[in-house]
């Protein structure tokens, strides 16, 4: 159809607002990252590209960039592959009822807000009276004060944001799993092949398109995630061995008012964002597909 | 149908546009006076409830005198304040008109150009009245930023567990030896956690005062003549030594300094016999549902050198945002509150201690607060903490403390890491504009 | 039309058992954070420093709920949270299916490369602009206002693009017939597509609707004023008093999981299918 009046009457406005809030932002922060800028200063020392500079000397800034690719890949392949195995495991079960219970309650996680259901496991779990060093006493380990330790409350955080957002892709790989015919498996089945090796030839590389879907978004999510992170280790836990780009950026913005090198980190994040999501790209040509 | 389709459409323009006008009325009615005719005053606060109560308390007294002024207290937790503040000198509408202010968070605040400097009038007044540490923070190339409505010690007295020295039948200690011992005999840890503490000192504010103290009362110093900082003295070295015991006999835990919480907690929940705090942690037993006198008390820390010496940094004050719509008026409540005669009732209220050489003797204030009175006899003995960002300065120094205490006792070089955290301390901390 | 349902034959084998008990563990170790947390917001503080570990209280108490509605301004908090969800919600699915709809069914210069600049904007996570965004919101005078939440969320590009993906599959023969009628673009659009897209807009709707209830970075970013906070940044407000009041903040965590949490429940049909729409696509 044609009608351009109507086109432009919903695209510019459309377009205006993406403008506006999505694309001049970013050209908005790479301005102030050439300043030493701080919105309640009356003027702004011009910097050039000494931001940048001092991002590349600045060890937190590495650290931290390290700790969101390990956080971002580590986590991501650990729930893609929890999530697909329970999705499997769920898709045999005989009972409809059944797996809409376990769908069920695997999603509750999903539903409850990340601020809600990690000020839980702060209070709960990784309090020193909490429910990990009970477990730990369980098997006569002592104690341990989780804040002094380095790698292990990375760990934490990944293992809740797995238990905060398993149910998500449950749900969607379930999906893909029961879309797939069953013919396929039945045939693989009489020529001997055990249920694992049924499950990566033919399963798998049938449900590529939801996979792909599902890893890209996790992704992205995992490579932004924040919340978890200002609740858990607001200023980076010990040695910044928790320290995220995001949560570092806000610290440098929003708590040191640092406007200016944050907004330099920024355009730092964006480029491994961009990277990653070229990289997606690549794979997303590969064609999975069984149409 | 169309016209259905339509109206929604235009449903949606009036929203979007009532949205755009909307958020500029909002702002013009804070701008502008309250509605009964009375200019009012927005003074913000951190979370604490008996401080709040008081500068209701004073916001009343002061209407009371100016009925054309209104004030609000609005508040907001610690943890969330900082940034809060940060973003309302941003802002470029009025935000609040006064703020209460933690003085060492001050700097970040005065070195950007946001705030209104404290009329003349005042800042001879202050200049000529207040004790030396409760000035300090709030000047910047010889103007006042900021005026202290206490004076903040966080050394010298310690809130006891009196259920559990009563049990235990031992009395509170006197002399430093007798803490320690005390403090290892009543202690008791799982892992690197404390079940049971006895002397608490480990939590972000009482750590580092605590062990200035003990440096300046071997007559050591750690502020060198050219103003940089230096704890690798023979005495700060000792000092710091002492504090390492601590923690590595089992008297204490590091649970407090790495969550950012207090010590004096631990005590009130009956997990800790002793801790260091400023008076003001007097009043959090309350929280509890305890009672002073007879399941705490507030008990002198036993000096630990030969001569009565420590460190203080300014405490909480009150700044004006030059963004403000009232800074005039501001001013004019900031000195009524700081006047001796309020003054005193809010710090009798908060259990602080005064920043005035004049209210040192002050009756009103020597009579509410008999617990205290021991604290008034040692602060002429303060000296200033120095031209430092001394959060950041904690920062460093808790640092460099917790991995020292993780390394171990016989494989950590405590006076190297005192040099590093020194320098470290002298060019990051170190105010970028001058006191004079 | 309807079919009647065959009623399920279910033959359960042994390795049938062995996943259900295994997936039965699984389950509560899930659930258990949730169930320590309705059951210590029903703790007296004294109950949890005793032992804040074990699921249920010593006596059941309302403390933490009183305290937490005298403390804070909950209800209010609630009222926004739920005010700024509905109309953001409500303006996403508008400008989704409208832009998607443009996208499906019009052709005009230009088209491929506009859609590709707009897929291209996905790209561009919000953390990395918070800095921009929130000077422009000062800018605007929107700060502290909901507003400032509401305004830079009206447009989603995924959003868009999900509803694009399902209107093409609507016949463009269907749009002719209700243009030959004499309908508009806007008649197709009402009478046409949105009745044709309705797992879509349930898919939108909720996904918006999850990513705003749940959100904390940009409420933390815009808001400021306690009366108008959203939930999970008014939780946050609320826990500052550590370990002091933790059954009040419990009380309040289990406040602002539970609406949701029952909503999916009633839906979670609707729900699963719209999330699983958005997957296939």
């Amino acid at each position: 159809m044609k009608n351009n009046r109507f086109v432009a009457a919903v695209l510019i406005p459309g377009f205006l607002f993406i403008f506006v809030f999505i694309v001049f932002p970013v050209l908005y922060g790479l301005g102030i990252s050439l300043f030493q800028y701080n919105p309640a200063n009356s003027e702004n020392v011009f910097l050039g590209l000494a931001n940048y500079k001092r991002m590349l000397n600045d060890d937190v800034f590495w650290i931290a960039l390290k700790n969101t690719i390990f956080f971002g890949t580590v986590a991501l392949i650990l729930n893609l592959v929890i999530t697909l195995f329970l999705a499997e495991i769920i898709s045999h079960l005989p009972s409809k009822r059944w797996k809409t219970f376990f769908r069920t309650v695997l999603f509750i996680p999903c539903i409850a807000p990340v601020v809600g259901t990690s000020m839980v496991w702060k209070h709960g779990f990784i309090a020193t009276d909490g429910i990990i060093n009970q477990v730990l006493k369980f098997f006569g380990l002592p104690a341990q004060n989780w804040y002094l330790l380095t790698w292990p409350m990375l760990v934490i955080i990944a293992v809740f944001t797995l238990w905060a957002d398993l149910g998500y892709n449950v749900v969607l790989f379930s999906a893909g799993v029961e879309n797939i015919p069953k013919e396929f498996e039945e045939a693989a089945a009489l020529d001997g092949a055990s249920a694992f090796q049924r499950f990566l030839h033919i399963k798998l590389p049938l449900m590529g398109r939801t996979f792909v879907f599902v890893a890209i978004m996790t992704m992205a999510d995992y490579f932004q995630m924040f919340t978890q992170f200002k609740i858990f280790a607001a200023d980076g836990g010990r040695n910044n061995a928790a320290m995220v780009l995001t949560n570092y950026i806000y610290n440098k913005s929003f708590r040191d008012f640092d406007m200016g090198y944050a907004s330099a980190l920024s355009m730092g994040l964006f480029v491994v964002v961009f990277t990653i999501a070229m990289i997606q790209n690549r794979l997303m040509r590969i064609d999975w597909g069984y149409e | 149908m169309k016209k259905k389709i339509l109206s929604v459409l235009l449903c949606t323009a009036m929203i979007a546009s009532l949205a755009v006008g909307c958020g500029g009325k909002e702002e013009t009615t804070e701008e502008s006076n309250s509605s009964d005719g009375k200019t009012k005053l927005t003074f913000w606060c951190h979370e604490n409830e008996p401080w709040i109560k008081s500068y209701e308390a004073m916001a009343a007294k002061y209407e009371e005198a100016n009925p054309e002024y209104e004030i609000e207290v609005v508040s907001y937790p610690f943890n969330v304040y900082t940034e809060k503040i940060q973003t309302a000198l941003t802002a470029s509408t009025a935000g609040p008109d006064i703020i209460a202010v933690w003085g060492g968070m001050a700097p970040a605040y005065i070195e950007s150009d946001a705030l209104a400097p404290v009329p003349e009038d005042l800042a001879e007044d202050i200049k000529a009245d207040y004790m030396e540490p409760a000035i300090g923070v709030y000047q910047k190339e010889g103007q006042l930023y900021g005026v202290a409505m206490e004076y903040n010690l966080e050394y010298g007295g310690m809130i006891v567990n009196k259920t559990l020295f009563d049990e235990a039948g031992i009395e509170y200690p006197t002399t430093w030896e007798d803490l320690r011992k005390v403090s290892q005999e009543v202690s008791e840890t799982d892992g690197n956690v404390s079940v049971m503490e006895g002397f608490e000192m480990m939590d972000s504010d009482s750590l580092i005062c605590n062990y200035l103290a003990m440096i300046l009362q071997q007559g050591g110093q750690y502020l060198t003549e050219d103003g940089s900082v230096n704890f690798a003295t023979p005495e700060g070295v000792k000092a710091l030594e002492e504090v390492l015991s601590m923690v590595d006999n089992g008297e204490t835990d590091l649970e407090n300094l790495t969550n950012g919480e207090y010590c004096f907690n631990d005590v009130y929940q009956g997990k800790g016999y002793m801790a260091s705090v400023g008076s003001w942690g007097i009043g959090e037993g309350e929280a509890y549902d305890l009672t002073f006198g007879e399941d705490y008390e507030y008990v002198p820390v036993p000096q630990y050198g030969d001569q009565m010496a420590f460190a203080a940094e300014t405490g909480w004050g009150i700044m004006v945002p030059k963004n403000g719509a009232n800074v005039d008026a501001a001013w004019d409540f900031i000195k009524f509150f700081v006047d001796a005669d309020n003054l005193v009732e809010h710090n009798i209220a908060c259990n602080q201690l005064p920043p005035r050489k004049s209210m040192l003797t002050n009756e009103k204030y020597i009579e509410a607060m008999p617990n205290v009175t021991f604290l008034l006899d040692i602060l002429p003995d303060g000296q200033w903490m120095g031209p430092y960002n001394t959060s950041a300065m904690r920062e460093i120094f808790n640092n460099m403390f917790i991995d020292l205490c993780q390394q171990g006792k016989d494989s950590r070089d405590v006076e190297g890491a005192l040099t590093t955290a020194s320098e470290k301390i002298t060019s990051e901390c170190k105010m970028s504009y001058s006191m004079e | 039309m309807r079919r009647k349902r065959e009623k399920e034959v279910v033959v359960y084998k042994k390795h049938h058992f062995v996943m259900i008990a295994f997936l039965l563990v699984f389950s509560v170790i899930m659930m258990y954070p949730m169930l320590w947390t309705i059951m210590t917001s029903f703790k007296t503080n004294a109950d949890i420093r005793m032992n804040r570990t074990k699921i249920f209280p010593e006596k059941f108490s309302l403390e933490g709920f009183i305290n937490a509605f005298e403390k804070a301004p909950i209800e209010q908090w609630f009222i926004n949270s739920l005010f700024i969800t509905v109309v953001v919600t409500i303006l996403v699915i508008l400008t989704s299916t409208f832009i998607g709809y443009v996208f499906a069914k019009y052709d005009f210069k230009g088209k491929k490369f506009l859609f590709a600049v707009m897929l291209a904007t996905m790209m561009i996570p919000g953390q990395i602009t918070m800095i921009p965004r929130y000077l422009l919101i000062q800018n605007l005078h929107m700060y502290d206002t909901f507003w400032a939440l509401i305004i830079p969320s009206v447009v989603s590009v995924f959003g868009v693009y999900l509803a694009k993906q399902f209107i093409e599959d609507v016949p463009t023969s269907l749009c002719d017939a209700a243009k030959i009628d004499g309908a508009g673009p806007l008649g197709i659009y009402w009478h046409v597509i949105l009745p044709n897209i309705k797992p879509a807009i349930g898919s939108i709707g909720i996904f918006t609707a999850m990513r705003v209830w749940n959100d904390y970075l940009n409420p933390l970013l815009m808001l400021n004023k306690v009366e108008n906070m959203t939930l999970p940044l008014g939780l946050v407000m609320f826990d500052s008093q550590t370990g002091v009041d933790l059954a009040a903040t419990m009380a309040v965590a289990s406040m602002i999981m539970l609406p949701m949490t029952i909503i999916f429940l009633i839906f979670q049909k609707q729900f699963i299918r719209g999330l699983t729409m958005s997957g296939i696509k």
